[in-house]
């Protein structure tokens, strides 16, 4: 193994809800071996918990489809996330990030709040039939300098 | 996620415990409602073995809220954990919520 290589972690699953909390739990385990402090991967869960049941909700209304995660260990310690689908993606991106705007009342349109709160990089990519990618980095609060030491 | 209820009178005691997530709201908001419908008119809702909330969550306890508000009711949660409140506080919920640690401990001590 060569430890100087930076770790990654590709999933795909099918968008169900009871998954949701499997992708978390792979995205807290992952960010509990970089230099997040404990309040940081708890924003990161939620983080992620948010673009996956957007994905989840939204992309496939009408067939079963996949959603597709890679987290990425940044050099500093930090982590990239990119939660993409191949759905039915989002008409007006902007309008879609606006907390009043939702198709689900009871979420109060808060998932893309918290995604780009719990964030320090956030962007969407989508468009009308072309599925939906939500890429968010996260850089640690406080970085452990003695881990990068030696 | 599991949800204990517990009914006196118009006020039930829930006690969830797990995660409050997409996979697990429509279980609580079905069980709430359920008691909103038989006349509930206060909701007090342990957090305290809840690990994780997310805007799922927050949407059935905001959408409960909302519910009980049109028939006279509310809702107490208790014993968030920090993290917890403190989404339940940044989505706009603080103003709407009592977070009443002291007032149920007095209770159950009577």
């Amino acid at each position: 193994m060569n430890s100087s290589e930076r770790n990654f972690v590709d999933m795909v699953f099918l968008a169900r809800p009871e998954n949701v909390g499997l992708c978390r739990l792979a995205a807290a385990t992952f960010a509990a071996n970089l230099a997040f402090s404990l309040p940081d991967v708890e924003e990161l869960k939620v983080a992620v918990s948010e673009a996956v049941s957007n994905a989840v909700i939204h992309a496939y209304p009408d067939l079963p489809g996949k959603v597709f995660v890679h987290f990425e260990e940044l050099p500093n310690g930090g982590m990239a996330v990119e939660v993409r689908d191949d759905g039915i993606g989002i008409a007006d991106v902007e309008q879609a990030r606006k907390p009043s705007v939702t198709s689900d009342p009871e979420r109060m349109g808060l998932g893309f709040v918290f995604m780009e709160s719990f964030s320090d990089e956030f962007s969407v990519e989508s468009a009308p039939g072309r599925g939906t990618r939500v890429r968010m980095v996260k850089h640690p609060t406080r970085v452990d300098e003695a881990s990068g030491a030696s | 996620m599991a949800i204990r209820t517990q009914r006196r009178g118009t006020e039930v005691v829930a006690r969830l415990s797990g995660d409050l997530d997409l996979n697990t709201a429509d279980e609580i908001r079905t069980i709430l409602d359920h008691h909103i419908d038989a006349g509930c008119r206060h909701i007090v809702l342990y957090l305290q073995d809840v690990a994780f909330i997310d805007s799922s969550g927050i949407g059935v306890i905001l959408g409960r809220i909302r519910r009980l508000r049109e028939v006279g009711g509310r809702m107490t949660i208790v014993r968030a954990r920090p993290h917890v409140r403190r989404l339940l506080e940044f989505s706009g919920l603080g103003g709407l919520l009592s977070f009443d640690v002291e007032g149920v401990r007095e209770r159950e001590q009577q």
